[in-house]
Order: structure tokens, then sequence, then C-alpha cells
């Protein structure tokens, strides 16, 4: 990391007031973020033991580890939904690389007539996601939506995307790819603009063809930045919810519930406090292997 | 790869025209269609085949301007997102220039304390932070909204804003130091307006992040502090809604996005490209 410059890098002549101000500059965000987010995640966790209702939290019962016990063998909306959820990560994520990488490909180098289309093409990815699914559920309508209508010059029959369970959570994976490649194509045309145009001549003197340059070249020098948007989009694409509630609100049934729509439903439906902590503990630890993941990572660039 | 001009327009050249426009086609034409149907009949809107050409009809975003939810919540999100960006831009200074000018004991570890925060999923606050809200009189306020979001954002912040104040010579706020400048004096007359343009950026990008944000909105309120994006979703499920005035209040939703998004097009790239989006 290239940093303009660190000056007082002695502390020893300066008073005690100059030493502790960097501490005082940082307190405000610190304290904050330790206050809504450290803090409630250890109480949640400490929660998840207890069987306690939102309605009356003062009086619950210490049950161990049962609520999650209870989350793996009696319930089949958390089972269901975390299969879902796993799901929808994995398939987004693979197609959003794909598309993400080929438009990427396709703009760089971006130069000021580029400019324009860059931004046209990140749109999806900087609206609302409540827009994104409110958007989308005009194209998934049986009789009025634009999917059927396109769908009908291939011969195929009207389909009622947002009624069957398996085309409902087609429906969210394709709008989820759909919002989610524009952040793909932001981070590897960065990365594209990082390798040097030497390689390629280089390559290209040797008589390489495109798609060698692209195997030996651009994918090796281009796995930083890949590596960056998986492990990102995996902790975020885990935790979806807003665009789940615009677009399907998690039906039909419970068919298109995520983990987040679990613990809103356990918590703010059935008022089940602890069944809800114990879900959020749950998907803290599905994102917190990645998010590890994520600042060794960045720790060894760092370094470096 | 740079290409020469003058050079022949080849097959290679058409396919990648040709791909691109696809993708422009796929990426826009949600937008473009929600935005359209805001200005749609009901019997349009319903048509079969869908209607592709039509005559414009206002009606939906004429009853927007009349008094209805959608002006409590318009204000809401104003409010929400410009206490927000106000907050999380100059409490996120702060930090941003302590990491960045200052090397101190336990920096780098809280830094990356700070980075990792906004990866705890935010939905596992709730739970806790819901009862807490209650009991302190929060819940449904735009204080109450304002402190989640500045908490949400301040991270993303700090990484963007520590990388605009880098980017400002050292050299030049220590020669203010010693023509008798005061440190914070040093900081406001040198430095803040030569990292104006990144903290412009991120400012706007806060902004959009919580004109955005659904989540904690649409748990944390339930009618006076009520966002846009809260009122559409609450609206999608119900029976008989009016497809037209939806579209047109998402537009509304939409609109500072399409502005910032042209605005800011040119710092897209640079910019917020380093890893810390979202």
């Amino acid at each position: 990391m290239n940093s303009g410059g660190r000056y007082l890098p002695r502390w020893r002549g300066r008073s005690a007031k100059e030493a502790a101000l960097p501490y005082v500059l940082v307190a405000p965000a610190a304290l904050l973020l330790l206050a809504i987010f450290v803090y409630p995640t250890f109480e949640n966790a400490w929660l998840s033991l207890w069987s306690w209702k939102l309605t009356n939290p003062n009086r619950g019962v210490f049950v161990g580890l049962d609520n999650y016990i209870q989350l793996f063998t009696q319930t089949e909306l958390f089972t269901q939904a975390l299969v879902f959820t796993l799901l929808y990560t994995i398939t987004t994520l693979v197609a959003s690389l794909i598309l993400g990488l080929i438009a990427a490909l396709l703009l760089h180098p971006v130069n000021l007539s580029r400019r324009l289309l860059v931004a046209l093409l990140l749109l999806p990815y900087f609206i609302s996601p409540v827009a994104a699914g409110l958007g989308w559920g005009l194209i998934w309508g049986r009789e009025f939506g634009l999917a059927n209508y396109l769908l009908g010059y291939a011969g195929i029959e009207p389909l009622s995307w947002l009624a069957d369970p398996t085309l409902a959570s087609l429906a969210v994976i394709i709008t989820e790819t759909w919002r989610s490649a524009p952040f793909v194509t932001l981070v590897l045309l960065a990365g594209l603009t990082a390798i040097p145009d030497e390689l390629y001549e280089a390559a290209r003197l040797d008589g390489a063809t495109t798609w060698q340059e692209f195997r030996y070249i651009t994918l090796p020098l281009l796995m930083p930045s890949i590596s960056v948007v998986v492990i990102f989009e995996t902790i975020f694409k885990l935790r979806v919810f807003d665009l789940i509630v615009a677009l399907t609100g998690g039906g039909p049934g419970t068919s298109t519930h995520s983990l987040g729509l679990v613990l809103y439903r356990f918590y703010f439906r059935y008022f089940d406090g602890g069944m809800a902590a114990a879900t959020g503990i749950i998907l803290l630890f599905l994102g917190g292997t990645f998010a590890l993941a994520y600042l060794r990572l960045s720790r060894v660039e760092e370094r470096s | 790869m740079t290409r020469s001009f003058g050079r022949a327009f080849t097959l290679r050249d058409f396919v990648r025209v040709a791909s691109l426009m696809t993708l422009l086609l796929f990426s826009l034409m949600p937008i473009l269609w929600l935005v359209m149907t805001s200005f749609k009949t009901r019997l349009q809107i319903f048509a079969s085949p869908p209607a592709v050409l039509f005559y414009p009809n206002v009606d939906a975003w004429l009853r927007l301007l009349q008094p209805g939810p959608l002006r409590q919540a318009l204000l809401n999100s104003i409010m929400t997102a410009t206490y927000t960006t106000i907050i999380t831009i100059v409490i996120g200074s702060l930090a941003a220039y302590a990491f960045s000018r200052f090397k101190f004991r336990g920096g780098a570890t809280l830094l990356f304390g700070i980075l990792a925060a906004r990866l705890l999923p935010p939905i596992n606050s709730v739970v806790v932070l819901y009862l807490l809200a209650t009991r302190l009189q929060l819940a449904d306020t735009i204080l109450g909204l304002v402190i989640l979001y500045t908490a949400l954002l301040v991270p993303i912040a700090i990484w963007l804003l520590r990388t605009a104040f880098d980017g400002v010579p050292k050299e030049l706020e220590e020669a203010a130091f010693i023509d008798g400048c005061g440190r914070f004096q040093a900081l406001w007359k040198i430095t803040v307006p030569l990292a104006a343009p990144g903290i412009a950026v991120t400012a706007l990008l806060v902004f959009i992040l919580s004109w955005n944000e659904f989540l904690f909105a649409y748990l944390f309120t339930s009618s006076k502090a009520t966002t846009i994006p809260v009122l559409l979703a609450k609206a999608v499920g119900e029976f008989g809604v009016d497809w037209a005035d939806l579209t047109a209040q998402a537009t509304v939703l939409l609109i500072p996005v399409f502005i910032v998004c042209l605005v800011a097009q040119r710092h897209l790239i640079s910019g917020l490209s380093g890893g810390a989006l979202k």
C-alpha cells in the first residue's frame, strides 16, 4: 500500500496529548462499529443458547445448543433455506463471473469513448436491489411478462415463473446474476488495466494466438482480482435479503427463502428470538469462513 | 492493446461490437422496462403481447405529485441519506486521516478490525439492536436509521478516504505547519481541498448506498421513518397493486443513481474498484 507519507514517526519527544491524537481521531468510528456490529454479534451468540420470545425477551430458558439441533433436525424451513442460499450463492457467483469477465474483456481498455458505456453497464449494480427485484418482477410475470413473450418466439409455452418453486429459484438466480455481474466487470477491468502491454507484445512476437494470450497471460495475472471478487461476492451473496423480498417475497411458499428471510420469519412472525439468533450465528459462520480467507489474502497483499 | 486508427473494420471488431450491444441491452432493458411501465395505462401494462411502442401516459406521475405515502417516504429517504453522508464523512475522515498520517501502536490492527467489522452480517445485529432500539425509542426514527447507516458505511468511507489522504503529499501539510498554521488549520486549508475529489466520490457513494439501503429500514421502521425502498417492498406484495404507481415510485428511487453514475463515471473505475466496494 503506497502511503503518501506518515510523518511524526517518533513519539518520544512529543507530549502525551499528541500521542493520543490518532486514537482520539479513530475513536468515534471504532466505538460506533463496536456498538452496532461487534457487541450485538457476541450478544447474539449468547442469546442463541436461550429459548426466548420477542414478545417477552426477559423470560427465557437456557437451552444450550437446543436451538441449533432444532434448526437442523426439526425445521424444514431452515434446511431448505440453507440449501437454497448455498445454491443461489454458488450459481450466481459462477454465472456473474463468466458474464463479468466477458464484459471486462470486451470493454478493455477503457478510454474516453468507452467511459459512458462502462457507466451504463454498471447501472444494475448501483441501483437499489428493491427496484431491481421490482423491475424484474414485471419481466417474470406469467401473462404480461417480457420473458414469456421472448420465449414465445422460441416456441416455448408461457411459464409461471414466480408460481413454481424451481422456476422462481431460477428467476431469482438470473436476476441476481444480472445485478452482480457489473461488480465483477468493475474489479476485473481494474485488474486488466494493471497487466503490462509488453507481455502481449512479446507473446505476439512469439506467434501466440488470442486464446493462448488469454490462457497464459490474462487469466493468470487476473487471478488476484478474481479471488477478491469470489471472496467478497460470496460473503455478500450469503446474506441476500432485499432482492428476494422485492422479487418473490420468499415464495412460492417458502421455496426462495434465504437464511436472512428465515431469520426475519423466526423473529418477526413467530417471535422466536432463540431460533432467530441461532440462524444468524450460522450465517455468521458461513460468511466468517470466507471473511477469514479475505483477511488473510489482504494481509498478504499489504505486506508485499 | 492499443489499436490504430484507420484500420479496416474486421469480423472480430464486428463480433466485439455486437457482443457489447447485447450486453448493454441485457443490462439496461430491465431498468428501461421499469421506467417505461410507469408511463403505461393499466390496459397497456397487462397487454399481451407487451406494449413496446405506446403513447406515454403521465397519470401515475401526476398522482405522485399529490399528497400521498411517497411524499413522506421521499422526505425520509432524503433526510436519512443526507445526514448519514455528512456524519459518515466527518467520522470517516477523522479516522482515515489518522490512518493515513500517523504511525501509532495498534494502528494496523485497528484498521483491519474496522474493515473486518463490515464483513459481519448486519442482520445478525438486528436481533439484539431491535430490542435495544425499542427500549431507547429509536425504532421508527430517522435518528435511529442514521446511526445504523453510519456504522454500516463508515468502514468503506474510511477505506476510500484513506486513499484520498494518502494522495496528498505530506510535505505541503508540513510546510503549512512550519509556516505557523496549527495542525487543524493545515488540515482544513491544505489537505481537505487537495483531497476534495476523493472525498466527493466517497460522499456520493455513501449517499447512494444509504439511499438504497433496505434491510435496516425494513426492520427498524414501521410508519413514521419509512424510506422509499421499504414503501416499495411493502406495496409489491399487496393484492391489486397499481404497477404504474409502483414503477413511478421506483423510478424516483433510481434518479439519484442515474445522476451519480453519469456524473462520477470518470471515477467509477479508478476510485471504486480497490476491492473495498459494497
